[in-house]
């Protein structure tokens, strides 16, 4: 009995302090802070993951990679967990080169509640990051742990995923890079940027595993698969650079489009990046040297520029192929005097005469005969002063006037009809020209064959950009060109193969007004077989100093770029595809 | 009131006979609290076990995919084009010129294929179609088939009747 009011006292007590944790339980839940607390508790009961998709690669038109991803990694010290600063310095100094007092310094900060972890690397290439991984993976391991070795307690490594291009600089010119932002720039990393890059996610995660889900699905970016043949683009540009070399060209660019579906096979421009190393972008293209002189660099292309004047007099009726005039060598037209390529009077020509020897005059009087508006008429049809609407980034339009625009005289009427005074790329002239090769029907180049996306693969098809010629036309001015070249035994003939084309040799103009007769832009366009055209080539070299004349620079690199184009489209010589056709 | 003066008649003759009834009944709520909290962290443990795989299964999934993806990449620079180029001259190769070549008619050959990374649209498996219609069938239309089917069979016995 005495003991009782003790177990008395004592149950009391336990009461009391059981109703006070029950009161303030209830405070908490339901007391004017509730809110508060529960807010509080939400921000620490979910963590956030940012999900990256893979961008999406890039392929040539037979599946070889031209653009993936590769892992790279993050290193970085938690700094509650550093043992030994100057240990961790040296070894990311040694293994990476880093500079050891940044590390050092870095790695050496007090941990605190805001400074838990620091960043000392980024990007770091796999095999050098593994290095380090497998010294620390070493010191943990008790069988193989020295506890006498520095430590690197602290070291984090994360790894994540960084835009690598296997084929260094080949087609530089066409796939752009993308930085570490994960953004494009230039080429068709540019131009589909939203398309590869996919949708980046930041995922909340649940600290409480009671509560952990499934993670939703982020899709990896769209992967492309190009027009590109990976072995005539790196054919070519070997044969550019040999070219550019050989003739001491300042520049070069060479194309290669199928005229009857568009399809870029090769596009070549100098200089080129390794597009691993985009950070040397300033260096390798100084001032405004365009990335990719195919699309964005516009020029008074010269004679080439010809085949368009005698399409639209032909196709217009203006002209048949027995035209006939007597070339004095000069032409008035605007108040100007138009002189032929050598100031000579050339007599008797007819309209093969006039493609064949390249003549100014006839070409002017062409213009003429047609009338400003018949002749803008038919360069508006072949797509000239607009975008060809190719996919890469950066397509500039050149410079054309018509009879309507400001600054437009009609001395420009004669000098356009050779290709002065109005500025073209090479996109549109390829484009322009796909009518003349394929029977009059104008092709949009490009250089997306598929999109793979969501596990399918959308392929993409001929784009036509209409018909501004006729077939009869494109046939006939075809055959002319074809056997211009033969006439004159053109350095630019490939035995076996019948190749319709046209040289040009283009003054410079000068930033004062006048023009540079030293100084040119070589060029050659041509198509072949002639009567089944399966590629287009474009090859201009700027201000070649071996010789100014296209027909002595652009047109050999031509002849040298078809006969091992051939060889690698399996493209047999012309007798042998007839013989194999049969009867 | 016969009942209550029972009650305190035994009360008084063992009272330790209450005392352990009312023991035995609060250790037993007792024992069901204990037993349904037990299970209960059970049951958790379990889950949150069950949670930390599904959270390293996701994780190690999104390394798995970064993993193929360098891996592609790996492949890519394995079989680039220098790397190629490289391994062929290696081997004794030339490149072939124009001159050295024979062109052969091959029968149905259509060339070489371009790359194809996946199905297209049009060629993609559709479960509708790629289904047996026995794995898509509700249970009416299984019924409604089986009728029919009865239907067709009498109809068919009738009228091969003499």
């Amino acid at each position: 009995m005495n003991g009782g009011w003790r177990l008395s006292m004592l149950g009391i007590g336990l009461g009391v302090f059981g109703a006070v944790i029950l009161g303030m339980s209830g405070y908490l839940m339901f007391g004017p802070q509730a809110e508060t607390f529960r807010e509080q508790g939400q921000l620490y009961a979910m963590d956030s993951l940012e999900i990256h998709p893979p961008r999406g690669q890039v392929y040539d038109r037979w599946g070889s990679l031209l653009a993936g991803n590769i892992t790279v990694y993050e290193i970085g010290v938690n700094l509650y967990e550093v043992q030994d600063a100057d240990a961790i310095a040296r070894a990311v100094n040694g293994v990476l080169g880093a500079d050891y007092y940044t590390i050092h310094r870095r790695a050496s900060i007090a941990p605190a509640p805001d400074a838990v972890y620091v960043t000392l690397a980024n990007y770091v290439a796999a095999d050098k990051a593994q290095i380090l991984i497998d010294y620390v993976n070493a010191q943990r391991d008790p069988a193989t742990a020295d506890p006498g070795a520095p430590s690197l307690a602290g070291l984090v490594f994360k790894e994540h995923l960084m835009r690598y291009y296997p084929e260094t600089n080949l087609a530089s010119n066409v796939l752009g890079f993308v930085n570490r932002e994960g953004v494009g720039y230039f080429g068709i990393e540019q131009y589909y940027q939203e398309l590869l890059a996919g949708e980046s996610q930041i995922v909340p995660v649940p600290v409480d595993p009671n509560l952990a889900g499934d993670l939703p699905d982020v899709p990896p970016g769209a992967s492309l698969i190009l027009t590109i043949d990976r072995e005539i683009q790196a054919m070519v540009e070997d044969v550019l650079d040999q070219g550019v070399e050989f003739y001491g060209a300042k520049a070069g660019t060479v194309v290669i489009m199928d005229p009857q579906t568009g399809e870029i096979l090769a596009m070549a421009s100098t200089p080129r990046l390794d597009l691993n190393e985009y950070w040397n972008y300033q260096e390798v293209y100084p001032g405004a040297t365009p990335f990719n002189r195919a699309v964005s660099k516009s020029y008074e292309p010269g004679s080439v520029f010809k085949i368009f004047t005698v399409a639209a007099a032909l196709d217009s009726g203006t002209v048949t192929p027995a035209f006939s005039y007597i070339d004095t060598g000069i032409f008035q037209i605007g108040g100007i005097n138009i002189r032929n390529w050598n100031g000579g009077a050339w007599g008797q020509q007819d309209l093969q005469g006039c493609l064949q020897h390249s003549l100014n005059v006839c070409m002017a009087k062409l213009g003429e005969l047609m009338t400003p508006a018949l002749f803008y008429d038919y360069l508006n049809r072949f797509g000239f002063g607009r975008s060809t609407g190719i996919d890469l980034a950066g397509e500039t339009t050149g410079l054309f006037r018509d009879q309507n625009s400001d600054g437009w005289y009609l001395s420009d009427l004669g000098t356009n009809t050779f290709g002065q005074s109005i500025s073209v790329t090479v996109a549109q002239m390829l484009m322009a020209t796909s009518a003349i090769a394929s029977d009059g029907q104008m092709v949009v180049p490009h250089l997306v064959r598929a999109m793979v996306d969501g596990g399918r693969q959308y392929n993409f098809y001929t784009q036509y950009a209409g018909q501004p010629i006729s077939p009869e036309t494109a046939d006939t001015l075809s055959a002319m060109l074809a056997i211009s070249l033969e006439s004159e035994a053109s350095n630019a003939l490939v035995p076996g193969y019948r190749i319709a084309g046209k040289t040009g040799t283009a003054e410079i103009p000068q930033p004062g007004g006048g023009y540079n007769r030293y100084s040119t832009h070589a060029s050659f366009i041509g198509w072949g077989p002639v009567d089944d055209p399966q590629f287009l080539v474009y090859v201009w070299l700027e201000e070649p100093s071996s010789s100014i004349w296209g027909s002595e620079t652009a047109a050999p690199l031509f002849a040298r770029i078809v006969e091992r184009l051939v060889v690698l489209m399996n493209l047999p010589p012309d007798a042998v595809r007839a013989g194999l056709a049969g009867p | 009131m016969a009942n209550g003066i029972a009650l305190i008649q035994a009360y008084r003759q063992a009272p330790w006979r209450k005392q352990l009834q009312g023991i035995g009944a609060f250790a037993t709520v007792v024992l069901s609290v204990a037993l349904v909290a037990a299970g209960y962290l059970s049951v958790t443990a379990a889950a949150a076990r069950a949670g930390r795989a599904v959270q390293a299964a996701q994780g190690r999934i999104l390394r798995l995919e970064q993993s193929n993806e360098n891996l592609r990449t790996q492949l890519g620079i394995l079989t680039s084009a220098r790397v190629m180029q490289q391994r062929a001259e290696d081997l004794g190769f030339v490149p072939a010129e124009k001159s050295q070549l024979v062109y052969i008619q091959v029968a149905g050959y259509g060339g070489r294929p371009t790359a194809a990374l996946a199905p297209t649209p049009q060629t993609a498996f559709n479960p509708a179609l790629g289904l047996p219609r026995e794995y898509t069938l509700s249970l009416f239309e299984w019924v409604q088939d089986t009728i029919t089917l009865l239907a067709i069979q009498t109809g068919a016995e009738r009228i091969g009747q003499p």
